[in-house]
């Protein structure tokens, strides 16, 4: 059986105290552990000491509505909470019911979810295994097996909510050593497989507020080769609004899992707003995304049937919102 | 083999009797070989090679001997016995002997207070070493005459020609039996210099045999036990880490305890043998099969293993269950620095049954005809020569009852599901229903039953009447196959009692039962059951003069005359059977004779929902045939034939272990896909029974033959969704969309 290193575990019950916790050399952030947990077996994380569970902080649970539809989720509600709550958009409850095994949805949350470690097929395999090649860039090694010509990370944003939460324009509340601030969701990711979060190692992520979303249509479709448990190979969320002339008046479009970071395209975007929503301009809309997105051999299956897959999974989002 | 049945008896042969073992898994309080421990024993861990192929210059166990809690650091030179191991051909060093032929070979193995400080030691061993050039591609392995066995059938006439010809190449990747249960071991010092072993087996005699000749024991110095196991499907029929523990334990006179962790279990048991395959079929245009020529390679990795077995079976198999007058085969199984193969479910037979279903549908499209009618027109069955071997069938093989069996089972609504979680991609929500395409594909496959080619097969039994019960007592490994419930049904009904019990015995109270694999306890070791309680019975009724035996004792003429008291009245009575099937041999210089014990055969229709744009899959429905002879478990059997739908399933459309360069890089279930309940059909199952020659009841062994014919009829359907030719299992998304 794979065991977890030797590790100090420290669940404190604020927030105050977790950021202070954060602060100490090797310490990491545990919500569900369902991402954190299997990684650290697989020795990850060489230089990990201490666990600093969320698990008795209060308040960390729960999704409010507000009256203008606001929707605030606070981070350790889990995914199976979203999942069977009915007022929240279908989007959202049905990408939270993507995402791994019924079991996993139960342990795992939306915080742990919006913050899960960008993956690769040759970082995510026990350390015999990336001991015996040489270490790669996120290993702490010198250089990426992907793409060894690059000096970059190129590990795979593998979060199921992150492309519809920006697709849905959502913000986060982070709270860290300088107090707490709010950004725009999309400004929480950075396209590098290392460093994929902007914020500081001792910033917790307390909630995700949608803002009012009336009119807003959006849907999410994840690719993978079985029916469920699997991390998506291409995800992607889709925004519109129309108006009474089926003008498109806004447009996101996000692809996951094809870059370190959720993907916005912003050439199908612009292909849409402006102009009636039809086949012509749905189609025109997803051959614009053939060209924004690299994606490397680094999950399941090639990159060129990713690449291939990137314009049908756009067309048909787009298809289903009008 | 006809026997008198008593029908008064509870939970006796034809019943569906419940496993006893089924709720303790269920509710997790099965005891697994991993669950073992005392107080005092120690870990066990392996170092493993980083490379395919490369020279050992130098090692250093030194550092790991000095840390804390490290009690033994061994390596080849502390292997006192033979040197090499291995079930066929000794040609396995128990440690790295110099030389290391596949990634992972284990190297050294270290004792240590717990398994995080064995881990850790393991890892601060310090080798040097000189990393050569892997032959990692079995066709060049070939070429160069580096190879376990060639294998060569010729049945008559070579220049023979048929008007309607079809050729194809196929290709089958390396499967995974991916047993939810790792190896584990434990072993614990007698105190007299000897040891008992706790070990997942397939086969206790053999990996006895084997390990005390490392060791350079007395037989009776060690005891092999069979431990709690989490399946096998062939992955347990060779030694992992039995020596190790063996000889850690005797280094350091403590109990010691090794468990590999899923990525370790990958590398650490054999595989199924990849496969290339290259096909003719010649017919006349009635459909009537003319002459098939056949090139196989497999690749069989570093070691022997069971690799001449294998391919000899997928030669023997190549045709499938039809009649053909003139076949030509050629075979090779060759030696790579590939992760080594062996047994898996189905034992060479899945690769060919694939290259040679296809080959029958590309056939039956080429004459316009009907798949199934092509099938049936060739259908080998009793009195038949097999087309490879020319043995003529002399059990049962209702081959054409299990074709109409097949195709009277209705259809599935022809409609895909509205359910959105059952289109194909699943919970991606992927798939627009009005997207989908509707496939429908059938297969046929042929297995033989226990070992072949002349091979000394046996089992033995005891069973034992006490005042108390019936005991059995066997050395045949229970892997979850439901052996323990066939044992006490057969007792059961032959010694009219339903007090019986299933002993399982260690190497050293009992002769051996012979492997778990083959399909063939059901028939070995129920047929060794079945001949020891009959000759007990008959003992019984001999001495007391009764005409039947029930649960209180010997009637005679429905009058009791001795009490089962009366009987034991001297101590239990008992009787001891070797079980041997009718005899083998080996092939001539053409691959002819009368190689097989006996033979089982399966249809399967698999239908299928294809998202053509997207390349993904749902496997709707799977329904089978099968010929059981007789069936002595309907619920195990069913259990059966459902659990080889899924391993068959898995291989048509997503199990395959990457191999790059001799690494796997995939070893995780993360990324080493098998199929979860989401995707599982719903199966439809028809039992054919026409008893067979041999075997308790005219039972057969069925564990085999669900995986072989799932998986070309899963393809098939696939074909029929989309058009593309589709040679090569796993099918991927990509082979679907065509890039
Ligand atoms: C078999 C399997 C399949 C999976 N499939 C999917 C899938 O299909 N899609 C998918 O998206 N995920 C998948 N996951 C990953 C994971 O289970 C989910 O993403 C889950 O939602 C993570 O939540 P968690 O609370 O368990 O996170 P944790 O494991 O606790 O944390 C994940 C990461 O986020 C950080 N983190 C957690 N909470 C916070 C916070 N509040 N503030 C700042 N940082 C935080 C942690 O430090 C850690 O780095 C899978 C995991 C497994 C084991």
């Amino acid at each position: 059986m794979l065991r977890l290193p030797p590790l100090r575990y420290e669940a404190p019950s604020t927030l105050e105290e977790a950021v202070a916790l954060l602060a100490e050399d090797g310490a990491l952030l545990a919500a569900g552990g369902s991402d954190l947990v299997p990684n650290l077996k697989r020795r990850q994380y060489p230089t990990a000491r201490t666990i600093v569970s969320l698990r008795r902080v209060a308040d960390l649970v729960g999704i409010r509505v507000e009256s203008d539809g606001t929707i605030r989720i606070a981070a350790l509600t889990t995914l199976a909470t979203v999942v069977e709550d009915s007022r929240l958009p279908k989007v959202l409850r049905e990408a939270a019911g993507a995402v791994a095994s019924p079991q996993i949805r139960n342990q795992g949350t939306v915080g742990g979810n919006l913050c899960v470690d960008t993956r690769c097929d040759w970082l995510n395999v026990p350390d015999t295994w990336r001991q015996a090649a040489e270490p790669c860039l996120k290993a702490g090694g010198e250089m990426c097996w992907v793409a060894p010509a690059k000096k970059d990370c190129w590990a795979v944003s593998s979060s199921d909510l992150a492309p519809v939460m920006v697709a849905l324009g959502a913000e986060v509340q982070l709270i860290g050593p300088d107090g707490r601030r709010s950004i725009p969701i999309e400004q929480l990711y950075r396209n590098d497989g290392m460093a994929y979060l902007t914020k500081t190692t001792e910033e917790i992520l307390t909630e995700v507020v949608i803002g009012p979303h009336a009119g807003l249509r959006a849907t999410y479709r994840k690719l993978r080769r079985r029916g469920s448990i699997d991390f998506p190979i291409l995800g992607v969320a889709a925004a519109v609004r129309l108006d009474d002339a089926d003008i498109c008046t806004e447009a996101r479009i996000v692809l996951g899992a094809v870059a370190s970071a959720p993907l916005r395209v912003p050439t199908s975007e612009e292909v849409l707003v402006g102009r009636t929503y039809n086949a012509e301009t749905i189609a025109e809309a997803a051959e614009a995304a053939r060209k924004l997105a690299r994606p490397l051999n680094n999950t399941d299956l090639t990159s060129r049937y990713r690449t291939r897959m990137i314009p049908v999974f756009v067309r048909r989002a787009l298809e289903e919102l009008g | 083999m006809t026997t008198r049945t008593t029908p008064r008896v509870r939970g006796g042969v034809g019943t569906s009797v419940q496993r006893p073992d089924g709720e303790p898994k269920v509710k997790g309080n099965f005891a697994y070989a991993s669950d073992l421990s005392s107080e005092d024993m120690l870990w066990g861990a392996t170092l493993r090679s980083p490379h395919a192929h490369a020279r050992l210059v130098k090692i250093d166990i030194a550092p790991a001997l000095a840390m804390p809690g490290v009690h033994a650091v061994l390596t080849q030179d502390d292997v006192v016995g033979a040197p090499m191991f291995g079930q066929e051909d000794q040609d396995q060093p128990v440690l790295c002997d110099g030389t290391a032929r596949y990634w992972g070979e284990p190297v050294a193995v270290v004792a240590a207070e717990d398994e995080e400080t064995a881990r850790l030691a393991a890892g601060a061993i310090v080798v040097e070493w000189e990393p050569l050039t892997p032959v990692d591609d079995p066709e060049i392995a070939v070429e160069g005459g580096s190879t376990f066995r060639d294998m060569r059938i010729r049945r008559g006439d070579e220049a023979a020609v048929g008007p309607v010809v079809v050729e194809g190449f196929y290709e089958t990747a390396t499967q995974d039996q991916a047993p939810l249960g790792p190896e584990a071991g434990f072993a614990i010092p007698d105190g007299e210099g000897g040891l008992d072993l706790y070990i997942t087996s397939q086969w206790i005699h053999v990996d006895h045999r084997q390990i005390i000749a490392c060791l350079d024991m007395d037989p009776d110095q060690v005891r092999c036990h069979p431990a709690g196991i989490g399946g096998a499907f062939g992955s347990r029929e060779d030694i992992s880490l039995h020596i190790h523990i063996a000889m850690l334990s005797l280094a350091t006179g403590r109990p010691v305890k090794m468990v590999y962790d899923r990525s370790e279990s990958f590398v650490g048991h054999v595989k199924r043998h990849p496969s290339r395959m290259w096909y003719r079929h010649e017919a006349d245009q009635d459909g009537n099969l003319v002459k098939v020529t056949v090139r196989l390679i497999f690749d069989g990795g570093a070691y022997a293993h069971t690799s001449r077995a294998v391919i000899a079976n997928a030669a023997f198999f190549a045709v499938g269950p039809y009649r053909c007058q003139n076949v030509m085969v050629d075979a090779a199984v060759a030696r790579t620095n590939n992760p080594p193969a062996g047994a898996m479910r189905g034992f060479g037979a899945v690769q060919t049954c694939f290259g040679a279903e296809s080959q029958m549908d590309l056939l039956a499209d080429a004459l316009g005809l009907d798949p199934l009618e092509l099938r049936r027109r060739n259908a080998l069955g009793p009195g038949d020569a097999m087309a490879t071997s020319g043995q003529i069938i002399e059990g049962s093989l209702p081959t054409i009852a299990v074709i109409d069996a097949l195709e009277s089972i209705p259809l599935p609504d022809p409609i895909a599901s509205d359910d959105p979680l059952l289109a194909p991609g699943g919970t991606g929500l992927t798939t627009p229903v009005s997207t989908v395409v509707r496939g429908v594909g059938y297969a046929v496959g042929l297995k033989n039953v226990a070992f072949s080619e002349g091979f000394d097969d046996f089992a033995e039994a005891r069973v034992v009447m006490t005042t108390a019960g019936v005991e059995v007592h066997t050395a045949a490994i229970e892997v979850g196959q439901g052996l323990v419930t066939v044992c006490q049904q057969i007792a059961r009904t032959i010694l009219g009692t339903d007090r019986v019990a299933v002993v399982w015995s260690d190497t050293s109270q009992i002769g051996s039962a012979g492997s778990t694999s083959a399909s063939r306890q059901t028939q070995m070791t129920g047929g060794a059951v079945h001949d020891a309680a009959k000759g007990l019975r008959d003992q019984i009724l001999s001495v007391h003069g009764g005409d039947e035996l029930r649960d209180d004792g010997v009637y005679a003429r429905d009058e009791l005359i001795a009490t089962i008291s009366e009987i034991c009245a001297d101590g239990p009575v008992e009787h001891h059977v070797r079980f041997r099937h009718p005899e083998t041999f080996p092939p001539d210089e053409n691959g002819q004779g009368d190689v097989h014990a006996g033979f089982v055969v399966a249809a399967h229709r698999a239908v299928v929902d294809v998202d053509p744009e997207l390349g993904l899959v749902r496997v709707v429905q799977v329904d089978t045939a099968q010929d059981v002879g007789k069936a002595l478990n309907p619920q195990a059997i069913v259990g059966q034939l459902e659990g080889g739908i899924m391993q068959g399933m898995g291989l048509a459309v997503m199990e395959e272990l990457i191999i790059d360069g001799g690494v796997i890089r995939n070893p995780t279930f993360t990324d080493y896909l098998i199929p979860t309940f989401l995707d599982a059909p719903d199966i439809e199952t028809r039992i054919i029974e026409e008893g067979d020659h041999w075997g308790p009841f005219g039972a057969k062994g069925i564990a085999e033959s669900p995986t072989i014919s799932s998986t070309p009829a899963i393809v098939a359907a696939i074909r029929a969704a989309t058009g593309r030719e589709l040679t090569r299992v796993p099918v991927r998304p990509s082979d679907i969309v065509g890039i």
